[in-house]
């Protein structure tokens, strides 16, 4: 392909500025990875990006990088709030896309005669898959409630306690949602899909905590050896799919005229001073307030399965939230470029923020910790909780990866699973499987994705976040 | 495209979405195959005609050919995921570079029936050109 990487250390490759590149780029990765991105599409979607006007810094990689649309997935790329812009391809239509991680004092050995029990009861009754309706039928108003309470908007519903507030990214709410300026079409999409999980990579985890890598943090987290944890992994469902496509339609028409040159039209956007943009990122408030309260209904509808699956109260389960991110998003937030704070449009797209110790945004229980940042991994191998570190403030505007990333497309995935039952060869692996489609195993198969201990390994070499514990599934649903 | 035999589409591989290019003899031709593929990734096959099928005009405008094609399929796409229904023929009545008017006769879906979550249809890499005898597109889809 021709394109030179320059290597800097063990974990970072620069991309040096050429052509219409506004600033260089900046992978992640090791020498064992960067081999299999070096004739991906990725790194052109990095250079790409790099050309975007008002870009700061770098256009960056996470090590989990892998070929999207537009903007690669595992991408961060920081705009000048007067001359960049934002570009809803640079977030995703997913809006809000992320993983939410739930302790109990539940012990791994203790509830293994149940699993199958409990799963199958999560899988009957957690609704799954493609045009999955939820069991919260929304009116329009409210709607437009859930747009702009997020989270909250669920606990006032009886899904959870305030308590979950203060560890999920933003308190659950971005400010600033405005449902008067979203289309019927988005209102039509969001009524009926609150507290459904999905379909393709979504996925809902009974896990066990395998490994404490750090004991004073984990016990900060309220992780242990040997503890069941929920992983959740969805976002914003069609209504956020539907306020991504109305956006990017509209850009996408602005942008031909303005920006000709521009190397895919995917990466259209709106100078963030423009009415549009400001329009757009009042609607993508709406679907990340969605989106949270979508999995805060999750926890919930999983807490009570549970509990009646295992016959127990809450205080035996001691279900507890750990944290929950977002890792499709734009967000306006403060970064210290060439020794100035400024205010910077960071896109995070399919990467996790990753706040150090001492952030002035974290909540007080995770202030000497740093913010947790939640890894899922394959369904096969393992999950990671990390802590952000210094090194995410210095590099990537306080950002790390968000999983294993893809390495097969699905049409490779499914040859290569050709003849074999994945759910078999999980429950080979000790996992129990329930999923919608035995053509969505195939695609999410552990071979399908990069190994995400080299991913989780690279962050933490290049001292973007620290291993606070690894988390081994014991069953899984799919959509 | 040599003859009527030749498949309307071939998938491309693309790490973490579905790449297709399209084929048709002429543009109206492209533009039906393109919306019948999208169905058939989403529902395994075209849906059969039965019952008294609805009749939808339905007209859609873009800023040129390959922004009329994202339009033009999204219109689709939302029709049988959100209104829960679905073409079973597609007639074009007319493809300008900027417009494009269709007659569908239409069935009801069940959303438990998609087998295939199409998230959108994105501007990644779209393309809509005439080769030497026949027309081209490729697009990405977000699944």
């Amino acid at each position: 392909m021709g394109i030179k990487l320059e290597r800097l250390d063990e974990f970072r490759w620069l991309i040096p500025k050429a052509g219409h590149m506004r600033v260089p780029g900046l992978i992640f990765s090791n020498s064992n990875m960067i081999k299999d991105i070096q004739d991906d599409q990725s790194i052109i979607q990095v250079i790409n990006v790099a050309t975007l006007p008002g870009i700061v810094g770098y256009s960056i990689a996470m090590p989990d990088i892998h070929w999207g649309y537009g903007f690669p997935i595992g991408g961060v790329a920081a705009f000048d709030t007067e001359e960049g812009m934002v570009s809803p391809g640079g977030v995703g239509y997913d809006i809000n896309c992320g993983c939410r991680l739930m302790t109990t004092l539940l012990v791994a050995d203790e509830i293994r005669p149940f699993l199958k029990k409990i799963i199958t009861g999560l899988f009957r009754d957690i609704p799954t898959g493609v045009g999955s309706t939820g069991l919260v039928h929304l009116s329009r108003s409210d709607e437009a409630d859930v747009a702009v309470k997020g989270a909250q908007w669920a606990i006032n519903r009886g899904f959870g306690s305030p308590r979950d507030l203060q560890t999920t990214e933003d308190g659950g709410c971005m400010q600033g949602a405005d449902p008067s300026i979203l289309s019927d079409r988005a209102i039509k999409r969001g009524l009926n899909q609150l507290g459904t999980l999905g379909s393709g990579n979504h996925f809902m985890e009974i896990q066990v905590v395998d490994r404490i890598y750090d004991e004073k943090k984990a016990k900060i987290y309220r992780l242990f050896k040997g503890q069941v944890t929920i992983f959740i992994h969805t976002g914003s469902r069609g209504f956020g799919y539907q306020i991504c496509d109305d956006f990017l339609k509209q850009m996408a028409k602005q942008t031909a005229k303005n920006i000709p040159e521009l190397p895919d039209r995917q990466l259209a956007g709106a100078l963030l001073k423009s009415d549009m943009a400001k329009n757009y990122l009042a609607a993508m408030a709406c679907a990340a307030n969605y989106a949270w309260a979508n999995r805060q209904i999750l926890m919930g509808m999983s807490k009570e399965i549970l509990m009646r699956e295992l016959s127990i109260g809450p205080k035996e389960l001691g279900m507890n939230l750990l944290y929950d991110v977002c890792h499709n998003i734009a967000k306006i937030e403060t970064h210290t470029v060439n020794g100035h704070k400024t205010t910077l449009c960071v896109h995070r797209k399919g990467t996790t923020r990753a706040l150090p110790p001492g952030h002035s945004l974290l909540p007080e229980i995770y202030r000497d910790t740093g913010q947790p940042v939640l890894i899922p991994g394959d369904m096969g191998t393992t999950s990671y909780v990390l802590s952000g570190a210094n090194g995410a403030m210095e590099h990537s505007f306080c950002s790390s990866c968000h999983g294993a990333g893809r390495i097969l497309s699905r049409n490779q995935a499914i040859k290569k699973a050709k003849g074999r039952s994945i759910g078999r060869e999980m429950e080979d692996r000790g996992i129990l499987v329930c999923a919608r489609g035995k053509r969505t195993l195939k695609e999410e198969m552990p071979e399908a994705y990069k190994d995400v201990s080299q991913v989780v390994d690279v962050v933490c070499g290049a001292g973007l976040a620290n291993k606070v514990a690894r988390l081994r599934p014991l069953a899984v649903i799919k959509g | 495209m040599k003859d009527t035999a030749t498949p309307r589409f071939r998938f491309i591989d693309h790490t973490s979405d579905l790449g297709v290019v399209l084929y048709g003899k002429n543009l109206e031709e492209l533009f039906q195959n393109a919306a019948l593929t999208m169905l058939t990734i989403m529902l395994g096959d075209i849906p059969e005609l039965t019952g008294e099928p609805a009749t939808i005009n339905i007209s859609v405008s873009g800023t040129d050919l390959s922004d009329l094609m994202v339009c033009w399929l999204g219109e689709i796409l939302f029709l049988s995921e959100a209104e829960g229904i679905a073409p079973c023929t597609i007639e074009i009545k007319s493809v300008s570079p900027t417009l494009l008017e269709a007659e569908l006769r239409t069935v009801s879906v069940d959303p438990s029936s998609i087998i295939r979550e199409i998230k959108a249809v994105t501007y990644h890499e779209i393309k809509v050109e005439k080769r030497d005898d026949h027309w081209e597109a490729k697009v990405v889809f977000d699944v």
